[in-house]
């Protein structure tokens, strides 16, 4: 069989696959194997397994376990093929770590400590003050170098005193604290230099809320702050870490040009990029910047959505305002109601037997295939038609486009998304059965990599496919590019699919004996996906797809 | 963390006797004192005289005041009755007061009672034009300080009515 991809306006690319099984191979030449199919031998296999570690390299900034000190060289590589014409050989590259806000706690640590000899203070005043001026210390020491004694009054810091003989905490007989108004014969007190003292229940109750704020902390009666060992001495060992990580977290929000937490749930990674510069720069190229965290959340930094190529966040961004505004609707519409299939007017099925009459045209159909009703004769109570037609279903979205634009489109972005979550799922039972594979048959663990490598360029795949069709909507579709990107997202599906096809096996045995497909078909679905992408942007810079509400 | 439940109880017992003590010498603050069925401390109500040389010093002014379950560690509430008080920082219609102290991140346990009367006495005699609740009011009061005056002595006079 011979099939024609439509890459570009004038290049239409060619090949030929001689295995019928569907796994289509690459269609041009720029890597340096070509082909494979089931009759290689064992040494090509090995080879393709250098082949797609090569890949993994190029595409997948490396992963990096350190801290602080790593630049993670994050080049959005994209695309492959160079020579395309728009595509610019110098990207910018987004210089930026993964940290916690721990992390960034113990840098502020460091600079504090080396700070500590200008102001010749102790550090944990430093800290305080560094905690005033929101842990910026340009501002700080200019403040200090103008009016070293009002910082410090302001931020209630006490110079002089030897505060190290000072007894913060004591027992005492017979002291009314001035709060509660209590007294006991053991009751433990607490007060700073100033001596407001007060019973040690009313301070921690007095603390408590305000460790998730951040701000300093001062004495009930004055301006004196309470430094971390005060804190730790009230609250119990490490509470001061809460107040200062509540105060970092400030710190990020305010920065949220060089910090930007990671999006997903529950992770708790921040992204520090370091230039900035780089992120305007992509942005004019109709890119956007991708960064990961250590958790692997990979997330766009600019608008903190997940990847959303081919769309920048622009497009991106009118999307999902949509998806928001229709989606409630929309959502009910596509679970509860089906369309007629010859006028179109949407019915719910509210309970009932399959054999459905439309109210507006007197059509009577089957929910289920959305056949005629007349067809079914014999087996009203199970329509055999369903399987049958599922596979024309094509012809029939395709009529959808005129009707329900947004809704088509919107639906395919929708079961694009379901479908990469159910792959998700899929693949982690299915690389169970690897790992027991593993186990019985002594298959090594990085053997049985491809399993998770092609989980990786499904879930990929799809996502470009999903936001795909938010460029699609934009689009106008009387260009021919607009075809083209039409083509793609076809070519991109079935491949998808076929993958996914894969990914379905159970049998542990077949997994390792079709090892080669799913080689070659992630790899393919990669190549797909990166020609998607190209073709989504390409209507971004040629002004094809314009976001608007409509 | 348990907080010892009487805590409120016996703060609140310890401020009525202070505050009996030191109302008996002031001059500007009428009354203070527990408003509660029962003998509750929970709800209080004070009166005091406008302060001298404002629009305000002619007439008194009830101020109800709930102690909340947390007290000290939360500010009361205080509010004056509906249509009561013309003031930038306070709302004529339902007579919430706008103040500083009374936040909980400015709060402090050390503040009693008798300090949040005197407080809010004072706001009446400096407005804090910069967060007002009647914003008219505030411009007012900014552009044209006599006309302010006029406007709050006539609805002063006009409430009693």
């Amino acid at each position: 069989m011979t099939r024609n991809i439509y890459m570009d306006d004038n290049d239409v690319y060619e090949f030929q696959a001689e295995d019928d099984d569907g796994d289509d191979d690459d269609d041009d030449d720029e890597f340096s194997i070509e082909f494979y199919n089931h009759k290689d031998n064992d040494s090509v296999i090995f080879q393709n397994d250098i082949f797609c570690e090569d890949e993994l390299d190029q595409q997948v900034p490396l992963r990096h376990k350190g801290i602080m000190s790593k630049i993670v060289d994050c080049k959005y590589k994209e695309y492959g093929d160079e020579d395309k014409g728009i595509l610019e050989d110098d990207l910018p590259i987004i210089e930026y770590s993964c940290l916690t806000a721990g992390n960034i706690y113990s840098l502020m640590l460091n600079r504090a400590s080396k700070l500590q000899p200008v102001f010749n203070i102790p550090i944990s005043d430093v800290i305080v003050l560094l905690q005033k001026y929101n842990w910026c210390e340009e501002r700080m020491l200019e403040a200090y170098t103008d009016d070293a004694k009002a910082v410090l009054d302001s931020a209630g810091i006490l110079i002089g005193e030897n505060s190290e003989l000072f007894s913060r905490l004591k027992t005492r007989d017979g002291f009314v604290c001035p709060i509660c108004c209590e007294s006991s014969e053991t009751m433990k007190t607490f007060s700073l230099e100033c001596g407001h003292e007060y019973c040690l229940t009313c301070y921690q109750h007095y603390i408590s809320d305000k460790l998730n704020v951040g701000n300093i902390i001062k004495c009930m009666n004055c301006e004196l702050a309470l430094k971390n060992d005060d804190i730790d001495i009230i609250m119990g060992e490490g509470s001061s870490t809460k107040l200062m990580l509540s105060s970092i977290k400030g710190f990020i929000q305010k920065h949220s040009q060089y910090y930007k937490w990671c999006p997903f749930t529950d992770c708790k990674y921040v992204i520090h990029v370091k230039n900035t510069m780089s992120l305007t720069q992509l942005n004019r190229k109709y890119l956007s910047p991708y960064v990961i965290c250590d958790n692997k959340h990979q997330f766009c930094f600019n608008c903190s959505l997940e990847v959303h190529a081919p769309c920048d966040c622009i497009v991106a961004s009118f999307w999902v305002r949509k998806a928001q505004e229709e989606s409630e609707n929309l959502n009910w519409m596509l679970q509860n109601t089906k369309e007629c299939p010859k006028c179109n007017v949407n019915i719910e099925k509210n309970g009932g037997c399959n054999h459905m009459t439309c109210r507006s045209c007197s059509y009577e159909f089957c929910w289920l295939c959305e056949g005629d009703w007349s067809t079914h004769k014999g087996s009203y109570y199970q329509c055999i038609l369903y399987d049958e037609k599922k596979q024309n279903k094509k012809g029939d979205d395709e009529k959808k486009i005129k009707l329900h634009k947004y809704s088509y489109y919107y639906k395919l972005f929708n079961v694009h998304e379901s479908s990469a979550q159910l792959d998700m799922k899929l693949g982690l039972t299915v690389e169970q059965k690897v790992k027991s594979l593993q186990d019985n048959l002594g298959i090594s663990w990085i053997e049985g990599q491809f399993i998770p490598e092609a989980i990786e360029k499904i879930v990929n795949g799809r996502t470009v496919l999903k936001w795909s069709f938010a460029v699609a909507y934009y689009s106008d579709h009387s260009h021919n590019m607009y075809k083209i990107l039409e083509q793609n997202q076809m070519e991109l599906s079935k491949a998808v699919e076929e993958l996914s096809e894969l990914l379905e096996i159970k049998d542990p045995k077949q997994i390792m004996d079709r090892k080669l497909d799913f080689y070659n078909m992630s790899d393919y679905v990669e190549k797909r996906s990166n020609a998607l992408v190209e073709c989504g942007r390409e209507l971004l810079i040629k002004g094809i797809c314009i976001p608007r509400d409509s | 963390m348990v907080h010892r439940a009487n805590n409120r109880a016996s703060r609140m017992l310890a401020e009525y006797k202070q505050i009996r003590e030191q109302l008996q010498s002031h001059e500007s603050i009428l009354m203070l004192c527990p408003a509660g069925d029962g003998g509750s401390l929970s709800k209080w109500e004070a009166q005091f005289c406008g302060p001298e040389n404002t629009p305000y010093a002619d007439f008194t002014f009830t101020l109800s005041i709930e102690i909340p379950e947390m007290y000290p560690n939360e500010p009361p509430n205080c509010r004056f009755p509906p249509n009561h008080i013309c003031h930038p920082n306070i709302k004529w219609s339902t007579g919430e007061v706008c103040l500083d102290l009374l936040k909980h991140e400015t709060w402090s346990p050390m503040y009693n009672l008798l300090q949040v009367v005197e407080a809010i006495r004072t706001l009446l005699a400096e407005p804090g034009v910069d967060s007002p609740l009647d914003v008219d009011l505030a411009k007012l009061y900014s552009v044209d300080k006599q006309a302010y005056q006029g406007l709050v002595t006539y609805r002063l006079c006009s409430r009693t009515l």
